[in-house]
């Protein structure tokens, strides 16, 4: 199992590795970094230089590409700020050799992964980390990983919403519907989701934007939704309950926008899984038993109709990402999406490359929990 | 084949006398009786014929040039005006006629529909076919190329490209400004799911009875490939275009959306959303909402088209209830 | 006489589907005593694994329906059961065991999971007797190492040995009637002949009657008391396994005995086969629904439909206007004769 957990983190650099050579030997394509550096008079004196030595821009562009992944792998400063993250590597340790001893071979990772993500999550609060992505090329001032750190945040909470909603309805429906197959809410189900499934989320994000938030405030004096923005201006002067509110009326809107095709796509898979599963030999067998319709349904169908939704949604988290980059852009949500459009109108070579490699980095860390969970959920996979 | 049909002939002049003659029925009759029976297929066929036929004659037919400006009679610009007679759409901000603007803007949609899918049904198929027919180091390294590219985040990098494209002396512009580039490029980052499933059907069915039969035969590599196992995987391969062809038309009126796409002032479907969402909160609706429609509508035919073209080409639905 | 466990009389299931009605069974009656082994046999597509999913009252409309009929176990309809009561028939009195124990057991769950769940819905016991029930059933059918077993996987084990745990299952609540529908089909040779023997010895040490639904006449030759015939949707012969095997009066057993290499008899006969296909069940043809394929059909064949009778000896019953002008027996001879 080792071996496969190396294997796949081999992958993913692999596969990082590819992204960040293309999305590099793209922008070079366009033009030297050191043209568009000459024309922006905003710099002080003395930046070009410097940056042309840092980041070797008058070399050949494989040297370029070379100092580029050497620095942004490179960690300016990782020390503990306190003896917490030493702690919190002890009791890693001893739970990881714990699950080793008594867990069952198949939940091991799953365990492992699990506190993995628990630990590095507090060691990393009580920590310094800073890794030198330089300074964004645009401005001359503003340190790309203060930028990028600082907006990750806002793309985690809105991704994650709207997978959550994706997810909480997109299921049930399916099931729903697999249920009750060839019945009107069956079809309305199925023929809503093509319909959701063919609109692009920029139109549903421009119009949820222009007529639920928007208009709906002109025409009722209502105000249900905020146009953009994260959170209001007076957010820190807030009650807890009135900040709630006030993340869930910035939030929902772009949310589901991106999450819209993705409940369409979940639910329709589901469906068919569900309808696969309960045509299946196993499922007459625990009919035959004497069980209970709602046994056989929530025990046996669900439990295995639920499997293959996991690969799906390991799919579907580049999309996800890939939609809060147009949604950032339409409801002026401050992530990492926007600023990647904006960094790229200007070309802006370091921020555009942090930004790639960490939407890279998380899509290869959401893959492997995928394939973990898969392996929670289904006996017969092996890790090997 | 001589023999197969004298059998054939038998075992109907059998039936002929028992009288439980049956009319033959071939693959492709039940194909045709299966897609016309999906009956949100068949309109979806009929939608997509109209905006392809609309799209190729537009220069014929009395369209307004999409790029110009419409003037009143005391010369003044007619900016923003409603639809109505004459103007069924209505203007855009810069006084151009949006039902001219919609239809040319399909334009740059289906070419890049077109050519993407044309370039994911070629390429994902014969990478797929060979990985699938030569196991071990060709399959493995094409697996592991294929496995590479994707892994690539579809949009992020699509937006890169679309950004940079116009940018690069060295191309043509019909590549750099068109959608030609930007079809190009769809087509590079999204051959790969067609390619795993091509392999997939092809070592499942290589090692099938009927192909072992027509190996066992003398049959050569070609005739294999292109006579047993290739018909048999002609279903995934269509409906993962049809999939491929309603996502590039997707991504590439996102990337206009985005200001990265096909630049101005040619008309597109993502520009004209853009442009149509930001002038709807003032209250004209028309642009988003005719733009959007025309796009929504283009994408949903072709799902619908696809799902239609899968339950027709599915062989195992031969009584399927209704 | 005592009551019989398991009557079904004039009993029809239909399918609807695009093409039309499918009659997948159309008209059958019998009876089963208890601790009867019952052989069903017939080809594909005539009824005998329908009939059995009836009587489990598996057929799920509004796909397929039972239309008409009694299936009268232990004196009450089970046709008129609610569906809570259904679920303490199904598994708890008459069990099942299906065609491919590959895909027979949920593959998500242990075996001893799956035990032990048909033990506790069926018998009032805790889950540490149930367990104890469920390692007893897997001894009783012979699988090593039975507290292993009950935490492996079905993926984990061969066909054969499923099947075992579905015999185990099928067999650990002491149920009345076992419907085995083809348990050795999907299994290879050498298998089959032990797993028929266990089952058959288990149900025999239970005092439960057996249903063995087979297109293999030899699986009935060896295991059976009773065998009918089913062709079509209907049955077309009745009898003891040894009336049928040494005077088949319906053409189509004929044929299917003429089909089975015999290794009792010293002389050798060539191997005959049934000529044609099965009927479509939705276009029946008029009258016998073998005639089609049948060398003896004459006129009244495809005028009248022929319903069981008696002919030949005592207790055997054919479906065949000509069963008693025929001599099926002797024909076989004269082939062998000329040939």
């Amino acid at each position: 199992m080792f071996a496969y957990i190396i294997r796949r983190l081999v992958y993913g650099a692999v596969t990082l590795i590819a992204l960040s050579f293309i999305v590099f030997m793209m922008l070079q394509a366009a033009g030297s970094p050191l043209d568009r550096l000459y024309l922006n008079n905003l710099l002080e004196d003395g930046f070009i230089e410097e940056v042309t030595r840092l980041w070797g821009l008058d070399q050949p562009l494989l040297v370029q590409y070379w100092k580029w992944l050497t620095n942004y792998v490179q960690p300016l400063d990782f020390s503990p700020q306190n003896i917490i993250p030493w702690i919190v590597l002890g009791i890693v340790a001893v739970a990881i050799a714990a699950i080793w001893r008594f867990a069952e071979p198949r939940f091991r990772p799953a365990w492992i992964l699990g506190v993995v993500f628990v630990g590095a999550m507090v060691a990393l609060r009580n920590m310094n980390i800073e890794f030198d992505w330089g300074i964004s090329f645009n401005s001359g001032s503003t340190l790309v990983w203060d930028e990028v750190f600082s907006r990750a945040g806002a793309t985690f909470r809105l991704g994650f919403t709207a997978l959550g909603i994706a997810l909480i309805v997109g299921i049930p429906l399916g099931i729903y519907q697999a249920l009750r197959q060839y019945s009107f809410f069956d079809q309305l189900g199925t023929f809503s989701a093509f319909v959701a499934f063919s609109t692009p989320i920029f139109v549903i994000g421009v119009a949820l934007q222009t007529y639920v938030a928007f208009r709906f405030e002109e025409w009722t004096g209502v105000k249900l939704f905020f146009v953009a923005g994260m959170t209001g201006d007076n957010y820190a002067q807030l009650s807890f309950i009135d900040q709630m509110g006030d993340i869930f009326r910035h939030l929902t809107l772009p949310a589901i926008s991106i999450a819209l095709i993705s409940l369409a796509g979940y639910s329709r898979f589901q469906r068919a899984s569900m309808l696969e599963v309960m045509r299946s030999d196993y499922l007459r067998t625990a009919k035959a038993k004497g069980l209970s319709r709602r046994t056989i349904i929530v025990k046996h169908a669900l439990r295995n109709a639920l499997i293959p939704i996991v690969t799906l949604v390991s799919i579907d988290i580049a999309f996800i990402i890939g939609g809060a980059i147009i949604t950032e852009s339409i409801f002026g949500w401050p992530g990492l999406g926007r600023k990647y459009i904006e960094a790229l109108g200007v070309v802006d070579f370091p921020v555009i490359m942090a930004i790639v490699l960490v939407i890279g980095i998380g899509i290869v860390i959401m893959n492997i929990v995928a394939d973990i969970l898969y392996g929670v959920l289904d006996p017969r996979v092996r890790y090997d | 084949m001589t023999d197969t049909r004298g059998a054939g002939e038998r075992l109907e002049e059998l039936d002929a006398v028992e009288g439980l003659a049956v009319e033959p029925i071939t693959q492709w009759d039940l194909f045709w009786t299966r897609l016309r029976r999906h009956r949100l297929a068949m309109v979806a066929a009929g939608v997509l014929t109209f905006m392809v036929l609309l799209v190729v004659l537009a220069p014929l037919l009395p369209f307004e040039d999409p790029t110009q400006r419409l003037l009143d009679d005391t010369g003044r610009t007619l900016r923003n005006i409603g639809p109505r007679g004459g103007i069924l759409f209505g203007t855009d901000e810069l006084g151009r006629d949006v039902l001219s603007r919609v239809v040319y803007g399909g334009r740059a949609s289906l070419i890049v529909g077109g050519v993407t899918g044309a370039l994911v049904c070629t390429m994902g198929t014969l990478v797929g076919s060979i990985a699938g027919y030569y196991p071990g180091p060709v399959d493995q390294s094409l697996m592991r190329f294929t496995d590479l590219v994707l892994g690539l985040p579809l949009l992020p990098v699509a937006i890169v490209v679309g950004r940079i494209l116009p940018d690069v002396e060295w191309l043509p512009s019909w590549v750099g400004d068109g959608p030609i580039g930007i079809a190009l490029l769809l087509g590079f980052l999204s051959w790969g799911g067609l390619a795993r499933i091509v392999r997939a059907e092809f070592l499942s069915l290589r090692e099938k009875e009927f192909v072992e039969a027509a190996r066992a035969a003398g049959a050569n590599d070609r005739r294999i490939v292109f006579r047993h196992i290739l018909p048999n995987a002609i279903s995934p391969i269509i409906v993962q275009t049809t999939l491929i062809v309603g996502i590039a038309i997707i991504v590439e009126a996102a990337l206009s959306f985005l200001g990265f796409g096909i630049p101005p002032p040619t008309p597109t479907w993502g520009g004209i959303v853009s442009e149509g969402g930001r002038i709807a909160v003032r209250g004209f609706w028309w642009q988003l909402v005719f733009g959007g429609t025309a796009l929504v509508v283009t994408v949903l035919s072709i799902n619908f088209l696809g799902d239609g073209l899968r339950d027709a080409l599915d062989p195992t639905q031969t009584i399927e209830r209704k | 006489m005592a009551e019989p466990l398991l009557e079904v009389n004039d009993l029809r299931t239909y399918f609807s589907t695009e093409e039309g009605i499918v009659r997948a069974v159309d008209g059958i009656s019998f009876t089963l005593d208890r601790q009867e082994r019952l052989g069903i046999v017939g080809e594909s597509g005539s009824g005998k694994s329908v009939t059995a999913m009836s009587i489990m009252r598996l057929i799920e409309p509004p796909a397929g329906e039972v239309v008409t009929g009694t299936i009268t176990f232990k004196g009450r309809n089970l046709l008129e059961y609610d569906e809570a009561d259904m679920q303490d028939i199904r598994g708890g009195q008459i069990a099942m065991i299906f065609q491919d124990p590959m895909t027979a057991l949920n593959p998500v769950y242990t075996i001893g999971d799956q035990l032990m769940e048909t033990i506790m819905l069926h018998q009032k016991v805790s889950r540490k007797e149930a367990y104890d029930i469920a390692l007893t059933a897997i001894e009783d059918v012979q699988i090593p190492g039975a507290k292993s077993r009950m935490e492996t996987y079905p993926h984990e084990l061969s066909g054969g040995m499923r099947q075992r745990i579905m015999i185990a299952m099928g067999l650990s609540c002491n149920p009345d009637l076992l419907i085995a529908d083809e348990p050795t089909t999907a299994l290879d040779v050498t298998t089959q002949a032990q797993i028929m023997d266990l089952m058959l010895h288990l149900a025999d040490e239970r005092g439960t009657a057996v249903m063995l639904i087979t297109h293999d006449l030899g699986v009935v030759a060896g295991f059976c008391d009773n065998v009918q015939v089913m062709y079509g949707g209907g049955i077309v012969e009745k009898g003891t396994v040894g009336q049928l095997f040494a005077n088949p009066q319906h053409p189509y057993t004929w044929g299917l005995l003429g089909s089975l290499a015999r290794m009792d008899e010293e002389e050798q006969h060539r191997l005959r086969s049934v000529r044609g296909a099965p009927p479509s069940l939705i276009n029946l043809p008029s009258g016998c629904r073998f005639r089609p394929r049948c060398d003896f059909a004459v006129d009244v064949c495809a005028q009248a439909f022929p319903l069981l009778r008696d002919s030949g000896e005592p207790g055997q019953e054919s479906a065949c206007h000509r069963a008693n002008e025929l001599d099926l027996k002797s024909i076989v001879q004269e082939e062998e004769v000329t040939a």
